[in-house]
């Protein structure tokens, strides 16, 4: 039976699901309904007490609408970082931790992390099975945005070669993401350090000229300034891993002895399955560590996925919430048009019509309560992926998807078997009493 | 000749647990043309589809290449690698990868493994499971140890054989 389930295609799969959750109402509907036509009375009543309804809808579409911009934000949120992240097959680095470095080098996050040495990188780079071995040197900064030194193989492969103008060929030359506010020709002088901290004036006499502009990728790279990392260490002093008869050359090879240092080494390795291989022989206890990204982000995400399901207990509870005061509110409203009910009832409607009337009334609340919550979740989505994408640089998308379609048509399903409790009360009551009022 | 069977004979036979193991245990270590297979093992599950975990090393002289892997049964394993593609975590399916002499590879959750689709019995943590590692230096049976349905690692992890 769970083989059979697990054959079906997704989109099959969540349309029985869909089809499942709506059969109560179904059910319900066609029992209470079949033979009668109470649809212009519950017209009425909608427009009868419109503003009262017009409240009801809005707070089931709140409360929907809630729940789901969070769960659609979670996921939108999930495979942006997953995206950004897909470029980078395998990172080496010192051995600690691997959450920290890949934030450190994949998504640029600030970090004191310690450096691979010469020999170290030499290793990787000259390994049969790697293609390219850019090391990465960080610390500066040019207007918040962080300065990010490597080699033109690395800027080629991470922009799969869309670059407005040219490659930097020479030290004291940037390529700039798409996100930065420089233009091709424009000069800066890189900061020392990054944030609230940095230092303005620490490089001062260095110039860097824009050459180059990479197209946008979705990730924070859109937000870096890419320049040789030999101008890195050469702004700090350091030897620029190069002898001095190599006069003004960039780009590996490096001399191992003049090597001043990288913190992570990202490895691209000409056959998808040499990345395997690569993790074990790079991770060498005591002196380099190597890892895939993707599974450092399928950790987190499983971390995430228990916050996911946290978050879709809460939105249950609001929606229970919701629920009890709709259940509420359906009670008070009943009342309201009691008297007209009554009148129904002492010209002989039958009390199954009675029924269909208070119960179709209250399915339309629902029913445009929880359209209208998809609507508000997916303008939820849409506003916190623009704010995220804004701060982060990861591209977040919005969308809905039967996940959230599903988790709406689950409520609305047993609100509609919970909207028969008013149906049901309203026939108790004494007909000859209702009309006096 | 007689020295030839009986090194034949070590190098198929599983390598014997460590002093102090219970000797009741299935063995954790195989052995086939130098390569040295530690803890393999497998989560337990009910659907028709399991991966398998190892550690490798070719402590030989010549490169081991790593086929894949079949059931007595013929269901076969096939090499994947772990991968997020468009946001997505998945699996693909990757050629013979060669273990170098003196190199490890290690096959773990969220990376490398062998993948056995169509499996007819369900696989029950603390059972073992018989496996037949496919090596370009022979065919190997080995004794998987199934650990619990969402276990990270063999439980010996860490030991030294």
């Amino acid at each position: 039976m769970r083989d059979s389930w697990d054959s079906l295609p997704v989109l099959a799969q969540d349309l029985i699901i869909a089809g499942a959750l709506l059969l109560p109402l179904l059910v319900i509907g066609g029992v209470l309904m079949r033979g009668f036509r109470p649809l212009p009375l519950v017209r009425a009543l909608m427009w009868r007490f419109r503003w009262a309804n017009l409240l009801f809808i809005l707070l089931i579409a709140v409360s929907t609408g809630m729940g789901i911009g969070l769960i659609a934000q979670e996921r939108g949120l999930r495979i942006g970082s997953a995206q950004a992240a897909e470029k980078f097959d395998l990172v080496v680095t010192a051995p600690g931790s691997e959450l920290t470095m890949m934030l450190a080098a994949v998504f640029l996050q600030p970090s004191a992390v310690p450096l691979l040495d010469g020999v170290a990188y030499d290793r990787i780079a000259n390994h049969p099975q790697v293609q390219i071995a850019a090391p990465i040197a960080f610390g500066d900064s040019h207007d918040g945005a962080p300065v990010v030194g490597t080699i033109t193989d690395f800027v080629t492969y991470l922009s799969d070669g869309r670059i407005e103008g040219r490659i930097f060929a020479r030290s004291g030359e940037a390529v700039v993401g798409a996100a930065i506010d420089l233009q091709i020709g424009d000069r800066f002088t890189p900061a020392h350090g990054r944030g609230s901290g940095a230092d303005a004036e620490a490089h001062e006499g260095v110039e860097i000229e824009v050459v180059g502009r990479m197209a946008r990728s979705g990730s924070p790279w859109d937000r870096a300034i890419l320049i040789p990392v030999e101008t890195v260490w050469e702004v700090h002093g350091l030897a620029n891993g190069h002898t001095f008869e190599e006069g003004d050359r960039i780009g590996p090879p490096f001399t191992p002895e003049l090597f001043p240092g990288t913190p992570a080494v990202i490895v691209h390795a000409g056959e998808l399955w040499a990345n395997y291989a690569l993790r074990s022989e790079f991770t060498v206890a005591g002196e380099t560590m190597a890892f895939f990204p993707g599974t450092v982000l399928a950790d987190l995400y499983r971390v995430m996925g228990d916050v996911r399901q946290a978050m879709s207990v809460m939105s249950i509870v609001t929606q229970v919430l919701v629920a009890a005061s709709v259940l509420l509110g359906l009670f008070i409203l009943t009342r309201l048009f009691q008297r007209q009910l009554a009148m129904l009832r002492a010209l002989g409607a039958p009390r199954r019509f009675v029924m269909a009337v208070v119960w179709g009334y209250g399915v339309t609340l629902l029913v445009a309560g929880t359209a209208l919550g998809l609507a508000f979740g997916y303008a939820a989505a849409l506003v916190l992926s623009r704010i995220v994408t804004q701060r982060t640089d990861i591209l977040v998308t919005a969308s809905i998807t039967w996940a959230e379609v599903n988790l709406a048509l689950g409520f609305l399903s047993a609100m509609s078997l919970l909207s028969l409790v008013p149906a049901l009360v309203v026939l108790t009551r004494p007909v000859v009493e209702n009309l006096r009022q | 000749m007689k020295h030839l069977l009986a090194a034949l004979l070590l190098m198929t036979t599983p390598v014997l647990a460590e002093e102090g193991h219970d000797h009741d245990e299935p063995a954790h270590a195989f052995e086939i043309g130098g390569l040295e297979i530690l803890h393999p093992w497998t989560n337990a599950t009910d659907h028709d589809h399991a991966l398998l975990f190892m550690d490798l090393h070719n402590e030989g002289a010549a490169p081991v290449e790593i086929l894949g892997a079949r059931l007595d049964s013929g269901v076969e394993g096939q090499l994947v690698g772990f991968r997020m593609k468009g946001g997505e975590m998945g699996f693909e399916t990757l050629p013979p990868i060669p273990v170098a002499p003196g190199r490890q590879l290690a096959l773990a959750p969220d990376g490398l493994a062998i993948r056995f689709d169509g499996l007819e019995a369900v696989l029950e943590e603390g059972h073992h499971w018989e496996v037949i590692l496919l090596t370009s230096a022979g065919e190997l049976e080995i004794d998987v140890v199934i650990e619990a349905e969402d276990a990270r690692q063999h439980g010996h992890a860490g030991h030294s054989h």
